[in-house]
């Protein structure tokens, strides 16, 4: 090795990198910019053709007028990653009859506590930040908007959003017995009455109170999908690999290029149908993001520009 | 058991020496742990201790379909998908008697061989960090981004992407690029290599991977220039960890070490599959034996790696890309079939058997790296302490594909 060699091999490689040092910074500050990498379309499956389309995997997008509840891509992710489930939408009801209705009416302490402790149990669900305080001020007693008068009664529905999950008794044990053991220490009786998949309900007493407290399914209307059996999807377990969207012989499910999916809690990360049937409207923006104030604003822009 | 060994090192009076653990957590990349006995700075010993990723892949395979055994076999070594899949998906084929279509076949080579440069990426840059030199680690990386949105653009994710089934791929190539892909590159193109592109970068899709090809082979001859022509790394690697020919052919490593023992040894030309014997292309080896040789193949082979994807663009025929039968539930008759392919690691290969069910009876892996490993103990002896990181990854090893 001679000198001119060994003189050539120190040299270069500072010369090779200081022409970087003149270079703007290729570094992109995700998520304030993002890359334009991603395909235009997300993945989906053609089942006539047997055949995939090329583009992103992301998060789901779920057609509900085309699912029908067979089940297919939760048998086919049971082998993968177990992250889809097949779902009823549940609405968590009071029902009181008359004669407590009146009296809750009257505000007899007895029955406006029990009311007011499975109120309080869903005024607050999880996955979604309380802003405004003041919703609990819709809740008093005397409110009867909530109220719906059915025959031999009235409900009263406390959830504001449907409740997805595979069995009535779930949303019993999750939802409703919490709330449940503390009107235990104030001397309700509990008794259970019913305890199946699509209907679930228990009855309390006090005294010369008694009401129950229901589980009941939300039929979502579709025709091609009577049992109303959605798929709902745990992103804290999917792998993105879209075998359910190949395993779908009806195209209700399609794949998108969203992949910010991140969140602070375990639970914020399972996907309703309702969350899935909703499409990112435009997961390939490439503009300054609005939450940012005025100086990064400007300091992104001209970023831009002068490249 | 380790504790005896040691003292029976010190009876044979070599002086005080020193026993202590690189590793578990994270020596470099995954994790694995070194036992190392030192006298003074010279390392008399070194005990590997695999197994702390051990992830049961193979019992897992028992218990998962034909097809949907495919994403989780991905995961041993996440930067090379397509190499470790490949076997499996060949003898699955091998399996059922099936010949996927002739487009799938390219589609899979190009996809195979995208994934080998973005590993090999990745060890070049960590080969940077090991022997001091940052600055590779980042330069790898900045550019590996236009090859996995290559990647990406075909497979639908940029490392994990399940592409391959038995039978084909899931779905054929893009014909368009997206818009701001293209000016990105573009844009990219400049400042790297201080010149346009010649002409408009087209948004056809053959044509942009065929300019991003022509812009990662530029880059890599200033890698050379930059790494591994310099003084400093060469007078690191050179000489350090030296495993001779004949060493390498009786312990039976495997890719680019093998290769960089001299040994012309390579599962795309020995038992060509797919579309490898339509592609012409080198199999480097040097004759150095030492961990610069080694490392020095892989570049080469990013190089040619290059080269086998332009052909595979250039012939990729019109057509088909998978046979027809079901998208996620596929028979297979009974029997047992082995297949290799040669993974960014050197030959990776699976040994199954089924019973006619849905599901694989048994399912044997045998990794490059744990064929690999077998070199380090014989490798890391008499050697300063300073050089077990190169040594090591010279070795590209990799704990959760060995592990599996």
């Amino acid at each position: 090795m001679g000198i001119a060699q060994a003189i050539k091999r120190t040299l270069m490689p500072v010369y090779s990198g200081l022409k970087h040092v003149f270079l703007k910074p290729y570094t992109v500050k995700w998520p304030y910019e993002k890359v334009p990498n991603l395909p235009e379309e997300g993945y989906r499956f053609d089942p006539k053709a047997g055949i995939g389309y090329p583009g992103s995997k992301g998060r789901h997008v779920l057609y509900m007028e085309k699912c029908t509840g067979c089940g297919s891509c939760d048998l086919t992710c049971q082998n993968i990653a177990e992250a889809i489930t097949m779902t009823h939408g549940f609405d968590v009801l009071i029902v009181l009859d008359e004669g407590c209705y009146e009296s809750f009416k009257r505000s007899m302490p007895g029955i406006v506590e029990a009311v007011e402790a499975l109120v309080g149990s869903f005024s607050a669900e999880p996955g979604r930040i309380e802003y405004n305080s003041l919703s609990s001020f819709f809740w008093a007693p005397t409110d009867t908007r909530q109220v719906t008068k059915v025959e031999g009664g009235y409900e009263i529905r406390l959830n504001r959003e449907p409740i997805f999950d595979a069995r009535a008794v779930e949303v019993l044990h999750q939802k409703v017995y919490p709330a449940v053991e503390k009107l235990k220490a104030a001397g309700w009786e509990l008794r259970k009455l019913d305890a199946a998949t699509e209907s679930a309900s228990v009855e309390l007493s006090r005294q010369d109170f008694t009401f129950n407290v229901l589980v009941r399914k939300i039929e979502m209307g579709y025709k091609q999908n009577r049992r109303s059996l959605f798929p709902s999807i745990d992103y804290g377990r999917c792998v993105m690999c879209g075998f359910c969207v190949d395993a779908c012989p009806f195209q209700a499910l399609e794949m998108t290029g969203e992949f910010e999916i991140s969140s602070t809690s375990r639970r914020e990360l399972v996907y309703t149908p309702t969350m899935l049937a909703k499409r990112p409207e435009d997961f390939n923006v490439t503009g300054v993001p609005p939450e940012l104030n005025m100086i990064e604003r400007m300091r992104m822009i001209f970023r831009r520009l002068v490249w | 058991m380790v504790a005896e060994e040691v003292k029976s090192v010190e009876v044979y009076e070599v002086g005080p020496t020193l026993t202590f653990s690189m590793g578990p957590q994270h020596p470099g990349t995954g994790h694995f742990r070194m036992v190392i006995t030192v006298l003074g700075d010279t390392v008399v010993r070194c005990d590997p201790d695999p197994g702390f990723v051990h992830r049961g892949e193979e019992k897992m395979c028992e218990y998962k379909t034909w097809i949907t055994n495919i994403p989780h076999l991905e995961r041993p070594a996440i930067l090379d998908a397509a190499g470790m899949v490949y076997p499996y998906v060949l003898a699955v084929e091998r399996l059922m008697g099936v010949e996927p279509p002739e487009r799938a076949k390219y589609l899979r080579v190009i996809m195979a061989e995208l994934q080998r440069i973005c590993s090999h990426l990745y060890w070049l840059g960590l080969m940077g960090v090991f022997a001091g030199h940052a600055t590779m680690y980042m330069w790898c990386f900045g550019d590996r981004e236009y090859l996995v949105d290559l990647t990406q653009l075909i497979g639908g994710q940029r490392i994990t992407h399940s592409y391959f089934v038995p039978g084909g791929v899931r779905n054929d190539a893009p014909a368009k690029v997206p818009k701001e892909l293209v000016k990105e590159f573009r844009r990219y193109y400049r400042m790297m290599l201080g010149r346009d592109y010649g002409g408009e970068v087209p948004e056809d899709f053959r044509r942009y991977a065929l300019a991003v090809c022509e812009f990662f082979d530029t880059r890599l001859d200033e890698y050379y220039r930059m790494l591994l022509d310099s003084s400093i790394f060469i007078y690191r690697t050179k000489g350090v960890g030296v495993l001779r020919r004949e060493d390498a052919v009786s312990l039976g490593v495997v890719g680019p070490v093998l290769r960089g023992s001299g040994v012309r040894s390579d599962t795309r030309i020995d038992e060509p599959y797919d579309a490898y014997p339509y592609i012409k292309f080198n199999v480097p080896t040097m004759d150095g034996c030492d961990s610069y040789s080694r490392m020095m193949v892989g570049y080469y082979e990013m190089k040619e790696s290059v080269r086998i994807i332009e052909q595979a663009i250039e012939q990729m025929p019109d057509g088909p890309v998978k046979l027809k039968q079901h998208p996620v539930s596929i028979r297979v008759p009974a029997g047992e079939v082995f297949a290799s392919a040669e993974a960014a690691r050197g030959q990776c290969s699976f040994y199954i058997r089924s019973d006619g069910t849905d599901r694989p009876y048994r399912v044997k892996i045998c990794s490059p790296s744990f064929r690999n490993l077998i070199a380090l103990p014989h490798l890391i002896r008499d050697v300063r302490v300073a050089d077990i990181p190169i040594i090591y990854w010279s070795l590209n090893y990799w704990p959760v594909e060995c592990d599996r």
